[in-house]
Formats: C-alpha cells, structure tokens, sequence
C-alpha cells in the first residue's frame, strides 16, 4: 500500500485541465480512519453494555463521591467561630452584602445590622437563617442555594460578631 | 467528450461576478457586525440601549450574514465559475442563474432588516422567520434545477470530484433546511415549530453541525479541489483519496449533530452516537486536508512570492486543526468543560476564519484576474491582507481558547469545603473582559484585511495597470507527467 | 479495481451520484430523530408541568425576540458543580412544551433554566433596566425599553391557537380567557413591584418577561422533587403518598 508513484490519470480534458495523480492512500491516513472506527464503536460498546454507565450513574456517583468527602453540615450545631473565619465571612459581606445593607453595615436598601433592632430575630441562628433562607418578600435572596453552607456560616460569623448580635 | 469546444468562452461569466461582489460587500458588512458583537461583549455600552443594536438581536445578523451571504454567495460565485469550466457549458438556464442571484440577495436583505427587529425564531443559524424560509427553500430549489440541469447538458462524461461536493451541499442544504424549519405560522412573522423541547433540540442540532458540515465545508473542499490544482499548476494528490473521503464525510458527518447537546436530557445512545460519528470524522476531514496540502507539493517554492498558495496552505491547516478539535471537543469529558464557554467560539472562528474566509480570499484573487481579465493590481498589497488576516485569526483564536479554558475551570472549581469556589457567576465573567478586547483586535484586523482586499479587487477589475510589476500571481501550470496508460 | 468501478457506475451519472449521496445522508438523521419524534420514545411531560399562561407565554415570546438565548442557556447539566450553581440537572420532561426549545449554546451569562423564584420580582424589573444596578460588573445590554412597550393580548391568543393545534393542552376556555388572564397574573406582579415603590401596568412587556423568568423550572423543581420522596418511600417501604403515584 501507499506507493507514491505519481502517475497521472489522464482524467484532465475532462475537468479542465486539472490531472489527478493514482497515488494510494497513505497508510497512516488508513490507519487512522481504521483506529477512530474501531475505538469509536469499541467506546460505544464499552459505554453502554461493559461497564454499563450512563450520565445519570455518572452523576449519581460524583454526588455521593462529594458526600462522602463532605458530609451535610448540621447547620444547627453550635459553632465556634474563629478569627479565619470571620476574615472570610468579611470578604463575602463586601462582595455580596453591600450593595444592600452599605459598607459599613449601615443598611440602605435593607435595614440598618448595626442596630439593635433586629427583623429576623438576632441570634446566632435567627442571622443564620435569615441568610440561608432570604427574605423574598423584601427583596433579600436565598443565599444558601448561591453561596452553599459553609459560606453562610461564615458571613453569619462576621455579620453576627461586627454587627453586635444576641 | 467532445475536445473541440474545450475552450468555449460561452460560459455566464456575468453571474460569477455578481456573487463575487455580493460575497466581498456582505462579508465586510458581516465581519463588521461581528466586530460590534465583539465590541459589546468587551465594552457594553456600545448596546446603546437601542433596541436593534443589542447584542442578542445583532449576533444572529452576524451569524447570518457572514454564513448565508458571505460564506454563500462565495460558493455560488465559485460554483458557478468552476462548474461550467468543469462541464464545459454554460450554465443550464441564464433566467435561473439570475433568479438565484436576485432571489438570495433579497433573502439576504429581508434578513438584514427582520434580526435586528427582533423577528426571530431562535435557532441558531436558522432564526429567519417562516415567510423567508419560504423563500430560501424556493430559491434554493432553482439552484437545484440550474445545477442538476448543468450536470444534464455537460460536455463530459465523469463527474470531477468538486462537482460532487457541491452536489452533496445541494441536496442536504435543501434537506436540512426544509426539516427544521417545519412550523406553524401564529401570525406574519411569528411561528411555532412542529417539534418541542429535546426533539426541537435534536432537529436543530442535526441542522445547526451539518449547516456547518455542507455549507462550511463540504463546497468549500470541492472548491478548494478546482483552485487548488490550478493555482498551484499541480495535479491533485490521489483520486483514490479523494473518492474515500468524499463519501466517508457524506455518510458520517450527518449523525454528529448530537455532539451540540451532550449531557443534556437526550438520550445515552443518541449522545453517544453523536460523540462516535464526530470521532470517527476526523481521517475523512484530514483525507481533504492531505488532498489539498499534498497537491501543493513541488510549489512549496513559489509560496513564498504567491499570495494566492500562502492563503491555500493557511486554509487548509486551519481545516485541518478544527476537525481536529472538533472530534476533540465532541468527547464528553472535554465537551464537560468547553461547552457553553467561549472554546467553542475559538473552534467555530479557526474554521470560519482560518479556514472559509482564507479559502475565499485565495478563490477571491484567482478569480478576479481571470473574470475582469486584468493581472491583479498589488500582490503586495494581498501579502499585506494575508498577514493582516493570520494574525488577526492567531490573536481571536488564542484569545478564545484561554477565556473558554479558564471560564470552564472556574465555573466548576470548588473550594475546601467542596462548595463553588467562585459563586457569583460574575467573577467568572470579569476574567475574560481583556481576552474579549484582544479579540476585538484580532477581528479588526481580519476586517481591516478583507477591506484592503476589496481596494485591491476593485483596482484589478477597474484595468489598473498592476502595480508591481506584471510577471507576479499565478503560474501557469507546468508540464506534467504523462499519463500512466 | 473500486476506482474504476465508482468512476465508470457512479461519476458517469449524475442521478446515481444524487440518489447515493441522498441515501448517505438520510440514515444518521433517520436513526437519530426518528425514535424521539415516535409516540412511545418520545419524552412525555413531568406530573405538574403545564403549559405557559398567557402572560407568561407573551414573556417567552419577548425572551426569544430579544435573543437571550444568545447569552443564556437552558440546560442544567447533571454535574455537581451545576447543582451548586443553578440547581437540579434538566429533564426532558420538563421542557415538553418548549417551542422552539430554549436550551442555549453559549452562557456569556448564567444559566436560566431554574432561575424561577430565585429573585424577587423587583429585581428582574430593576436588573432588566439596568443590569449594573443589582449584578455590578454585569456586561449584559440594558432593556429598558421593556418597561415603555405593552404586550398585544390578540397576538398572545393567535400564539396558544397555534400551539393548541401542535398540541399543547390549551383549551378553547383558556385563549378566550387570556386577555383577562394576562390582567390577573400581571396585577399580581404589578402588585408586588409596588411594594418596592416600582410602578408598572399588568401588560407591560417588562410584567410578562418577569412572569416568564420567574416559573422557570419552578414546577420542574417540584416535579422533581416529588420523584426522589416517592422513591425514598418506596426505598423505605412505606405507602407512596397518593398524589405522586398517578
Ligand atoms: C471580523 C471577523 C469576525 C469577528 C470579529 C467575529 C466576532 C464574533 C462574535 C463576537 C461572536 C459571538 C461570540 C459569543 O457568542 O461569545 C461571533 C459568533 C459567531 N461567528 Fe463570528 N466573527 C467574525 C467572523 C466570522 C466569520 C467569517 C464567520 C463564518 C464564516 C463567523 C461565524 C460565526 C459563528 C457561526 C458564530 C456563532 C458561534 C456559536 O454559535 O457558537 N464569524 N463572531
Ligand atoms: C470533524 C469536524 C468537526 C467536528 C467533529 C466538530 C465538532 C464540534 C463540536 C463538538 C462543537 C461544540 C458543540 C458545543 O459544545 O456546543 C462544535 C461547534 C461548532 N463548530 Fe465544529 N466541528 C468540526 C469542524 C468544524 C468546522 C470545519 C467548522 C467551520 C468551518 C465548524 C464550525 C462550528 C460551529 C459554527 C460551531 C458552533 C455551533 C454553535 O454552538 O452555535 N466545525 N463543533
């Protein structure tokens, strides 16, 4: 196979003037086509009836993988909150609080955190429910589905800590 | 059959020229809206907060235009250049030939006023609304009849492989078309689709890879099999080559459709046929890449004076590299982190810019000599547009790799406690603001580059004498090896 | 040898090269949509998916003039990082209704599909006018244009005539009913803006796009859940609760 001989076809009147060479095939281009139809229906074969996967299994395995590594946190649990922590639920306040309740925890469009009011209750718990679960009829989001537990944990540290809670 | 009439100067030339000016003006028109949509992206104020000129409603225009105008009429100018050489007659019917013409220019302007009015249906690359997709399908119809008439009155006997690919984008064009634009009108321009939700999905899909598969590809290598070999003055590589991979892309691209919609709620099987027909796609694509790389053997010496072959080799490699990164991305766990992100618009612009618009630039200076029967006026002028183009293709194309890779990984990084690293989507979006800009670097030169060449084509056409000097673009074929009988 | 035999039967006739390449495209197609576009494959809709309200259905229809598709997809994916970010991966008995399908190629912005319920009203009405002033940074269009123009109730009722003939479960009471739907839904919005000192009529365009934003994925997400209890009872061994058996 693939012998480059260059011999012309002789098909040129026929295609004004272009003339067509009879080389062969280069082998690598055969080998090639052959390896991606062999791999190609051996992948589908492997897939669907060796080892008998799908997306959904896929998935199902990467969640329970995840849970195994991170079990659910009890939110209810009494926390002890550290220095790191309330660093960090700094951060997230300035990222994703300001805009609502001001830099300096003032309120604006939500309510004043700094007072000694509190709406929703001012417990470590009552601050972190409000959190999780939102306000919608006011406005405020779930922020658990956005920012996942343990970030609310944290931006509850800090707000409960810096904004003087119960 | 017949030698004598080889070399009728009868055929309608006329149209050609046409659809060559056509595709050069929609195409300056198309990049630039592609050059807004990428403006906006980098910078949103220029949405303007007018309606017509958002993002959402200009980059179906861009779409459109630069694949039905651009990129068709292109084809059209090529195809009715190469087909009557080929067949050695004129075109079936002048009347057809002009109702294609007219017929896709009015389709192209009635698209150019509905998209930025907001009718649209949505699918991509097939938003126009019902009433044009009439018209595209009517007008699409008398090109059938033009070609399939041609190919009854030709001269010859054997059909040259160019003729089959554009045969092959004749027929599934028309297919394709007429199948995903089955709806029922609600009213004059809005419509609802006889399929629903993840069938829709699948249809369009099946329409939206092979659009890409025999508008963007298919009659662009039949193309690239006339030019090619007679720029370069070479024969085509192997016969045997071409037939294998004409016939392997025609059987195998038309299941890769599923390929849009991994991990989505379609069916295991049919994702997986879509991943296994994208792979298996890769020899039959690099049989066209080798084809036309391997006709240029024994010019390598002239590439570096003619402009022409330097556009050919750019084409054909970008060709080459984006069906191998489209069987790439079409595996799942690479299409896991490119799809949705800007990789796919990286994928997309190698093959429309490295590859149609390079192939069309190449197709555009051969022609435009030989129609206007004028020398071109400034090669270098045309070396100045191929670099303005590489550069530009290099600068979009890297510029969207790195956004699409980086907002991939972003999207699913996760912190220590296994949440997402990076919640707020817009910190995500922020990242790639400087790639977006280097983009719209890249893709001003391109553009910049197209409009140095129609300068150019217009000099040629008008009888300049050239500029440089005569001797420059485009030998003549040289003496070949005799026959092997 | 083949090539002489494919250039003598096939590149000789132009009809035998057409018939063939005709038949080279039609299986892949043929095997692929066929079976889902058959009456026993095909998906069937999730218990509790309905088809859009009118207003809503007038919302879509804004959704797909717009373009959002351009920046938005509609297709959770069943990853886990998806599930953080936006929620339960996508059904296809959930999108049975969608015509033309919403499911996106591109997120220039975030997923949509199960942004329902996600933000009050009040923010869609103000993210809309200005995306910056909830998502800072944002890169997305302004539209404020949305709160100036109305929806045309007839236009509405000509849509759900079409849709009811493909086949959406739309009754003969309910178009005739929409324009007073349309009222009712979008007061209850209108309703809720101005508790956020926002003004607007039930018929704006911006009051139908919210409508729409805010049931996407909302009964999917019900649906859904209502699967896993029922499979968690049966895993239990206790009675499947009545309303998720049928
Ligand atoms: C000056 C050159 C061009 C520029 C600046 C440009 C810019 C853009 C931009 C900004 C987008 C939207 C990307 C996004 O969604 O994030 C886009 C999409 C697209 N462009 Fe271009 N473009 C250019 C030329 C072309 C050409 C010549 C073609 C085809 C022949 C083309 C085909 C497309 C297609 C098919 C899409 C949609 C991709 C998808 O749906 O994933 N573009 N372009
Ligand atoms: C063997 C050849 C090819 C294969 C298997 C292939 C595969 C793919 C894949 C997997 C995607 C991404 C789908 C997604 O995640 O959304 C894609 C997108 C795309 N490709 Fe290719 N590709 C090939 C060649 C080409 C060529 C040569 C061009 C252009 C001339 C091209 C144009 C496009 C376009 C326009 C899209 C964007 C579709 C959209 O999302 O709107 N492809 N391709």
């Amino acid at each position: 196979m693939s012998k480059t001989q260059d011999q012309v076809l002789g098909h040129g009147d026929e295609c004004d003037g272009i003339e067509e060479y009879d080389n062969d095939l280069p082998a690598w281009w055969v080998g090639l086509f052959i390896l991606t139809v062999v791999g190609g229906i051996g992948y589908a074969i492997n897939y669907h009836f060796v080892s008998e996967t799908s997306q959904l299994a896929q998935y199902q395995a990467e969640m329970a993988e995840a849970e195994a590594q991170w079990p659910a946190m009890d939110m209810t649990a009494t926390v002890v909150v550290t220095e790191e922590m309330l660093a960090e639920g700094k951060d997230l306040y300035m990222t994703n609080c300001i805009g609502c309740h001001g830099p300096e925890m003032k309120g604006g469009i939500g309510p004043d955190l700094t007072d000694a009011e509190w709406v929703h209750g001012g417990t470590f718990n009552e601050i972190q429910n409000t959190i999780s679960k939102g306000v919608p009829e006011k406005g405020m989001l779930s922020w658990e589905p956005i920012l996942g537990p343990q970030k609310v944990q944290k931006v509850t540290a800090y707000v409960h800590a810096a904004g003087g809670g119960q | 059959m017949s030698t004598e009439t080889a070399h009728t100067p009868n055929y309608d030339d006329a149209v050609t020229k046409k659809f060559l000016i056509a595709s050069v003006t929609w195409g300056a028109v198309g990049m630039l809206v592609g050059v807004i949509c990428a403006l906006q992206l980098a910078w949103w104020p220029a949405n303007l907060n007018v309606p017509w000129l958002t993002f959402g409603r200009l980059r179906p225009l861009h779409t459109n235009a630069v694949i039905f105008a651009f990129t068709g009429n292109f084809i059209f100018a090529a195809m009715y250049y190469s087909m009557q050489r080929l067949l050695k007659t004129r075109m079936f019917n002048d009347v057809l030939s002009q109702v294609h013409f007219w017929g896709w220019q009015s389709i192209i302007v009635a698209a150019a006023i509905t998209l930025p009015a907001g009718l649209s249906q949505s699918k991509e690359y097939a938003e126009l609304i019902w009433p044009i997709d009439i018209a595209i399908a009517v007008i699409w119809v008398v090109m059938a009849v033009n070609f399939f008439g041609t190919i009854a009155i030709r001269k010859v006997k054997h059909l040259y492989v160019a003729i089959w690919f554009y045969m092959s984008m004749v027929i599934t064009i028309a297919v394709l078309h007429i199948v995903n634009s089955l709806v029922l009108p609600a009213s004059a321009t809005v419509s609802y689709p006889v399929f629903s939700g993840i069938t829709d999905a699948l249809v369009q899909w099946w329409y939206g890879h092979n659009a890409v598969g025999f508008l963007l590809t298919t009659p662009i290598l039949g193309l690239m099999y006339y030019f090619v070999p007679k720029t370069a003055g070479r024969p085509v590589y192997s016969y045997r080559l071409s037939i294998l991979h004409f016939w392997g892309l025609v059987f195998l691209y038309i299941w890769a459709g599923p390929h849009h919609i991994l991990y989505s709620s379609l069916p295991d099987w049919a994702q997986t046929t879509g991943v296994v027909f994208s792979v298996m796609l890769l020899a039959p694509s690099w049989g066209g890449m080798l084809n036309g790389l391997l006709t240029l053997r024994g010019a390598w010496d002239k590439l570096r004076t003619d402009p022409l072959l330097k556009f050919w080799v750019v084409a054909i490699t970008f060709y080459g590299m984006s069906t191998f990164e489209g069987p790439m991305m079409s595996i799942r766990a690479v299409n896991a982190l490119s799809h949705f992100t800007d990789w796919t618009i990286g994928h997309v612009h190698s093959g429309a810019l490295g590859w149609v618009g390079m192939a069309a630039f190449a197709t555009f200076y051969y022609m435009v000599p030989k129609l206007w029967n004028n020398q071109l006026y400034s090669v270098k002028a045309a070396t100045l547009h191929f670099w303005l183009a590489t550069i530009g293709i290099v600068l979009y194309v890297m510029a969207m790799w790195t956004a699409g890779i980086t907002q991939g990984l972003m999207w699913r990084e996760l912190d220590a406690d296994g949440q997402l690293q990076y919640p707020n989507f817009m910190d995500t979006v922020l990242q790639l603001i400087p790639l977006y800009w280097i983009r719209l670097v890249g893709g001003t030169m391109y553009l910049v580059g197209l409009l140095v060449m129609a300068w150019n084509l217009v000099k040629t056409a008008s009888g300049v004498a050239p500029k440089d000097g005569p001797e420059q673009v485009t030998a003549a074929p040289e003496s070949l090896p005799t026959p092997a009988k | 040898m083949a090539d002489s035999m494919h250039r003598k039967l096939i590149e000789s006739k132009g009809a035998v090269m057409a018939v063939l390449t005709t038949v080279a495209i039609s299986i892949g197609g043929l095997v692929e949509i066929a079976p889902l576009y058959s009456e026993a494959l095909g998906p069937e809709p999730m218990e509790g998916i309905e088809p859009l309200t009118p207003l809503e259905l007038a919302g879509r229809d804004i959704y797909v003039r717009e373009g959002c598709y351009n920046c938005h997809s509609q297709m959770v994916r069943p990853f886990r990082d998806e599930t953080l970010r936006y929620g339960e991966w996508t059904r296809a008995g959930e999108i049975v209704y969608d015509r033309p399908f919403q499911m996106g190629s591109r997120r220039i912005g975030p997923d949509l599909q199960r942004v329902g319920g996600k933000y009050p009203d009040a923010w869609h009405y103000e993210h809309m006018d200005d995306p910056r002033a909830t998502s800072p940074g944002s890169i997305m269009p302004r539209y404020s244009w949305l709160k100036e123009r109305q929806i045309d109730p007839e236009a509405v009722q000509a849509s759900m005539r079409a849709l009811q003939t493909l086949g959406t479960p739309y009754t003969d009471e309910q178009i005739a009913d929409a324009p007073a739907a349309i009222q009712r839904q979008g007061g209850e919005i209108v309703a809720r803006l101005e508790a956020g000192n926002l003004s607007a009529q039930p018929d704006d365009q911006i009051v139908a796009l919210t409508a729409y934003l805010q049931q996407l994925g909302v009964a999917g997400r019900k649906a859904i859940q209502a699967q896993k209890d029922a499979a968690a009872a049966l895993e239990a061994g206790t009675e499947i609760p009545a309303s998720v058996e049928d």
